[in-house]
């Protein structure tokens, strides 16, 4: 018995990426939301490559590379098998404050990257890697006044002392894809997507006294806000 | 990049990965974007070559013109075959898509909404909305869907749910007529929201004409009575390229 698909209108066209990828993008997609379900066994490479609009090499190509990722199993006459759904992280609350942000580093592990050191301009740049449990899920680029921060903790964990407290803490969030490196580090697919996180915590007077920047994997990025409905602002 | 770079959101490059993992061609439609404006690139007059631009960059041909064709739909510049590329304007509004976590810029920025609803027989999906709200359903919605642009580049598929008993208070011919969160505001006591970031699938790319698994940043919003009645559930399927969200952390 032949399944429906549930996305028929796919331009292939419309990426740069080549097609066998953006199949494997696709098919991890129907595995990961339950269409294909764990035990079934996936229509015909022929159907396949009739269904999506594709060379039957195509098709081949893109179940090899999932077979590499141990999501599905090929047997001769047997057809493809899906083995498993492929990990994904639970989402975590993104710090709608100071308190939070303290909080929410200090929940993961944390490990130094290599790239730290003296920045040019006389502050103090370091780099790390945070962790939930065994997943890396963030990347964080510190730089920083040396002089406004104690030594006895890290910077970021500093933010909520009341020295700061008429400091303006600004955080931009804009989204991108991993690089060969990022996804190394951070365990993703390359192209994979990634919110970029800036905060910059700035003195009255303007001055950046430090900026902090996060690679998070986008899967594990969550903003939840609430507010009333109110039109009266400020 | 290159140091004709002025786009100044690319300092702290030297910081690792940050700034690779911003999309090249995102950064040229920033920077372009801004040597139109300040008028590096007249109205009227022709853009330096591909090639050139290519060449000067650093970067691949298909990027320059991934980020060309961009501008070419926001109608800022327009290529004719062999006589290069013109400016026609300068950017007319905003290029970056802010998430409103406030209920007036969710008001304004659904009466600058240029689109037209589509009604909707069946909800292909009830979203699930347990993990950001307290918000109890009620028993019917009214569900609409459309494709918004801004600046003509569609950038959101959205999908409204309205509670039945509002929308047949209001009609529907008004959903038509008037903004959304106008027709909401009296029925309207708060709004639970959820972000997060996903790939797009095959109909969201089609509809907004993005790349399939491009990233994409999902907007899920609860609207609540003074009951704590759900009387409004939104979905909004953004292009992740050019969100940007700014708060300020208290």
């Amino acid at each position: 018995m032949e399944k429906a698909v549930r996305t028929p209108i796919v331009d292939f066209d419309q990426s740069d990426s080549p097609i066998y990828l953006q199949l494997v993008t696709l098919f991890r997609r129907q595995i990961s939301q339950g269409y294909w379900p764990v035990g079934e066994r996936l229509n015909s490479i022929d159907t396949l490559a009739q269904q999506f609009g594709v060379a039957t090499g195509t098709v081949r190509q893109a179940l090899a590379f999932l077979e590499r990722e141990g999501l599905v199993q090929r047997k001769r006459r047997l057809g493809t098998i899906v083995l498993k759904r492929p990990d994904t992280l639970a989402p975590m609350t993104m710090p709608r404050s100071r308190a939070d942000l303290v909080r929410f580093l200090d929940a993961m592990k944390s490990a130094p990257l290599d790239t730290s050191g003296d920045a040019s301009d006389g502050k103090t740049a370091e780099s790390h890697v945070y962790s939930r449990g065994e997943t890396p899920v963030l990347i964080e680029n510190l730089r920083f006044d040396g002089e406004a921060f104690t030594r006895s903790a890290p910077p970021m964990a500093q933010l909520g002392a009341p020295g700061f407290a008429d400091h303006g803490l600004r955080q931009t969030t804009t989204i991108g894809t991993a690089d060969t490196r990022t996804s190394q580090i951070l365990g993703i697919p390359v192209n994979a997507a990634v919110a970029l996180m800036s905060h910059s915590l700035t003195t009255p007077q303007g001055e950046v006294v430090l900026e902090a920047q996060w690679l998070i994997r986008g899967d594990a990025v969550n903003f939840v806000e609430s507010f009333d409905t109110t039109r009266v602002t400020g | 990049m290159s140091k004709t770079d002025t786009s100044g959101t690319t300092d702290m490059t030297s910081a690792f990965a940050f700034a690779d993992a911003t999309p090249i061609y995102v950064k040229l439609v920033m920077l372009f974007r801004g040597n139109i404006e300040s008028g590096i690139w007249p109205v009227g007059e022709n853009i330096p070559p591909l090639q050139t631009l290519a060449d000067d960059l650093g970067v691949s041909r298909a990027t320059v013109r991934q980020a060309m064709s961009f501008l070419e739909e926001e109608g800022i510049i327009q290529g004719v075959r062999g006589r290069g590329t013109m400016v026609l304007a300068k950017p007319k509004g905003r290029l970056w898509l802010p998430v409103a976590d406030n209920w007036p810029d969710m008001v304004l920025q659904s009466e600058q909404v240029e689109a037209e609803w589509a009604e909707i027989e069946k909800p292909l999906w009830e979203p699930d909305l347990s993990d950001f709200t307290d918000g109890k359903l009620v028993d019917a919605y009214h569900v609409l869907r459309r494709v918004l642009s801004q600046n003509g580049v569609p950038y959101l598929v959205g999908t409204s749910y309205i509670d039945q008993r509002i929308a047949d208070a209001v009609g529907t011919e008004a959903f038509a007529k008037q903004p959304l969160f106008d027709i909401l505001d009296p029925y309207l006591a708060h709004i639970d929201q959820s972000v997060r970031i996903d790939a797009a699938d095959a109909e969201t790319a089609y509809l907004i004409d993005i790349p399939l698994n491009a990233p994409t940043v999902v907007v899920r919003r609860a609207g609540l009575n003074a009951q704590g009645e759900i009387v409004y559930q939104g979905e909004g399927i953004l292009r992740g390229d050019f969100v940007r969200v700014e708060r300020d952390l208290a």
